[in-house]
């Protein structure tokens, strides 16, 4: 029998081996990794080698040439994309970017420092690629490619959220998430992928969202929301679907159509359009506006991209107004104009309230929801009670896609300072262009990797517990759906008493709107500061 | 005089050696990272268990209210509790404490200002706190568990709702 270890014994085994990390093979357990992409979905998006199989088994099925598969398919990125190639050879292992990754703070596992996810990808290229390491090997940090090396891969590559922060602090400006988004398109190459990621794909581009939603039901859940803000403030709206010859399309995540606490945003969206009297659409087929192509390939990416501007084209809007979301702007921001633009069928956005033209937008001709309502508010535009929402004492997280993929950091704070009275910056070194990540982007939402995305989550949820202490903060606010849909978990294990927030939510609540009955709830159909006892009574 | 207050005297070097065997159980690279007397946000793990070691000590060593040190205890526990540690892992620093308290007390022993009954004594309360552990240990583990089927049932309410599986039922979330 085995003898039960002494304490002493113990506190020497923990997980963490101490050997090299090129001799330290990936271990899959419960917690930190996806489920794999299923064949299903594979076949619909034409995704190479489906089959049904788990990272946890000795036999990943791989195609019998998949060592020529990924190297034929490196080269041909290393010849397509020069940053990458810059990338591979300019790193000098200076360390500054070491520990300025979530994942890496909240586990303490070395191979999550962004130096070494990059490694992974880089040993080998030495390998193949250079003749110092052809000839040296491990000296230089050269390695084979071999099974473990891809098993090394799947699990690194799916624990980062290319959420960019490292990049910000590299003195070479090296991107680690161009290695991860690299190597999970080579990855796919050979049919390991993530079901969470491929699902929601293969979904979008099948029913035109994430989750499949048909058109029948995506306009039945609008109207669900239509009853709800009339039983709010009295005001019936009547939203139009595949309206053709309207101004504007919208498109938002359909997380803010299914889930909650994005709902209450996109009710928020749905006051501010009808009381300004826009000239707008939804669309039933474009019902997407998040992209988890993004997350598979840049092909994939590329592919449910357009088709937002298909149904801009085929309804003869002149532009595209987009909701809160986050890797939805890093798509048209960064890559829409130069895989699907330009979309010069459309025009430049002008508001049609204030006559703001959008020349950021020139090209892509879709904005951000943000900057559309900071400018009304700048315009004076709309009417608010800013003291509607006093009961939230509020800071604000910026997602990693609008405020480092984009640059989008004073508008929301402008938006927010005008709904509410209460507002509290986190820390300095964890908001704006360094914010730290949710801990579950880039398709790592999933309830499977519960463990690993509470670790990457608990940096940012250190620096709100900083302010719910400091100031008594109760109110996360953000413009991601990822976001909306993470954050609540995140912070129900780190910081119980505080609660998520969309930004246009409380621009919902704060709207004070023509002809609106003497409101006494928030969206939420929780009693406003000062209406309690009115609650109370109906009860 | 009683252990504790002899304890009490050498709260830094305790509190040093604590967080050293605590820190010990992660990788050497991460060694490096958690021991920076960097900023709090820069090195959140660090950080919160420093602090956390030094309010656990003043609880523990001073008037021991199992309700003032759970929470104490789950600063440091809740964060081992979703790290790659085997939950004995996880929980095997609060036992070293008693190696700890014999290697700094060893003068006072060898001078027979503490006696070894005190020792074994102060042995049983760490024990005691190796069970409050456990218990916050669990705790978090239950909460993981809860918030999984929580975000599941945020994601699809809206959708049963519409299935009207649930009908205007508003205790639902
Ligand atoms: S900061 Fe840049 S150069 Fe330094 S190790 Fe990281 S990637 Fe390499
Ligand atoms: S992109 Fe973000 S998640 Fe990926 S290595 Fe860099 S900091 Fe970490």
């Amino acid at each position: 029998m085995a003898k039960v270890p002494k304490p002493s014994e113990l506190k020497l085994e923990h997980k963490f081996p101490e050997t090299g990390w090129m001799d330290t093979p990936a271990v899959f357990s419960p917690g930190n990794f996806s489920y794999p992409g299923k064949a299903k979905n594979l076949k619909v998006l034409g995704l190479a080698n489906p089959r049904e199989w788990s990272p946890t088994d000795d036999d990943w099925k791989l195609p019998s040439d998949w060592k020529k598969i990924l190297l034929e398919g490196l080269r041909e990125r290393l010849d397509k994309y020069r940053s990458l190639k810059v990338f591979m050879d300019i790193c000098v292992r200076c360390g500054a970017c070491a520990d300025k990754c979530h994942f890496y703070l909240g586990s303490g596992d070395p191979k999550n420092m962004p130096v070494l996810r990059a490694e992974l990808l880089r040993s080998v290229y030495r390998k193949e690629f250079s003749l110092a390491g052809k000839l040296m090997g491990k000296m230089v940090g050269a390695r084979d490619l071999t099974e473990d090396v891809v098993k090394e891969w799947f699990m690194y590559f799916f624990q980062c959220t290319e959420c960019r922060r490292c990049s910000l602090f590299c003195p070479y400006g090296i991107d680690t998430a161009e290695f991860t988004i690299i190597g999970r398109e080579l990855l796919n190459l050979i049919g390991c992928n993530i079901d969470w990621v491929v699902g929601p794909a293969a979904n979008c581009y099948q029913t035109g969202n994430h989750l499949g939603i048909q058109p029948h039901a995506f306009k039945d859940m609008l109207e669900f929301f239509v009853d709800e803000i009339e039983a709010v403030n009295g005001i019936r709206i009547e939203p139009s679907f595949n309206r053709k010859g309207a101004e504007v399309l919208f498109v938002t995540p359909s997380g803010d159509v299914f889930a909650d606490p994005g709902t209450y945003t996109l009710m928020g969206y749905l006051m501010l359009f009808h009381e300004i009297g826009l000239d707008y659409t939804w669309s039933t087929y474009a019902s997407e506006g998040g992209n988890f192509g993004f997350f598979t390939s840049h092909e994939m990416m590329k592919r449910l991209n357009s088709k937002m501007y298909a149904e801009a084209k085929r309804l003869g809007v002149k532009y595209i107004i987009g909701g809160e979301c986050g890797h939805m702007w890093r798509v048209v921001n960064q890559y829409m104009d130069t895989v699907n633009g330009p979309a010069d069928f459309l025009e430049v956005p002008v508001s049609p309230i204030t006559g703001t033209r959008f020349d950021n937008a020139a090209s892509t001709k879709m904005i951000h929801i943000v900057e559309f309502t900071a400018d009304l508010i700048r315009n004076g535009k709309l009417k608010l009670d800013a003291s509607r929402n006093d009961n939230h004492i509020v800071t604000y997280h910026d997602s990693c896609n609008t405020a480092r993929g984009m640059g989008f950091l004073d508008e929301p704070r402008y938006v927010l300072n005008s709904v509410c009275n209460n507002f509290h910056e986190m820390p300095p070194n964890t908001i704006r262009e360094q914010t730290f990540c949710c801990g579950s982007g880039s398709g790592l939402n999933n309830d499977e990797f519960m463990e690993m995305r509470m670790r990457g989550g608990l940096p940012r949820a250190n620096a709100v517990r900083h302010v719910h202490d400091k100031f008594g903060v109760n109110t996360l606010s953000c413009i991601c759906a990822i976001d909306r849909a993470v954050l609540p978990t995140l912070m129900n294990y780190w910081v119980p008493d505080v609660s998520v927030y969309g930004l246009h939510e409380l621009v919902g609540n704060a709207m004070v709107m023509e002809g609106e009955t003497e409101r006494t709830t928030d969206l939420r159909g929780e009693p406003l500061p000062g209406m309690e006892d009115n609650e109370n009574e109906d009860i | 005089m009683d252990i504790e207050h002899h304890l009490r005297n050498h709260k830094e070097e305790i509190s040093q050696k604590w967080f050293d065997l605590l820190t010990c159980t992660y990788p050497q690279e991460s060694v490096r990272l958690l021991k920076k007397e960097s900023n709090q946000f820069a090195n959140p793990v660090g950080s919160t268990f420093r602090t956390a070691i030094s309010q656990i000590l003043d609880e523990f060593l001073g008037e021991n209210r199992a309700e003032a040190l759970a929470p104490l205890l789950d600063k440091v526990i809740r964060v081992r509790a979703v790290q790659s540690f085997a939950p004995s892992a996880a929980l095997s620093f609060i036992f070293g404490l008693k190696t700890i308290a014999a290697g700094v007390l060893e003068e006072e022993l060898a001078e027979g200002e503490v006696g070894i009954d005190d020792l074994r004594g102060f042995e049983r309360k760490v024990e005691g706190l190796g069970l409050l552990a456990f218990d916050v240990y669990t705790g978090c583990r239950e909460n993981l568990f809860e918030i999984k089927v929580a975000e599941i049932k945020r994601n699809t309410r809206r959708l049963l709702e519409r299935a009207q599986i649930i009908i205007g039922d508003s205790d639902s979330e």
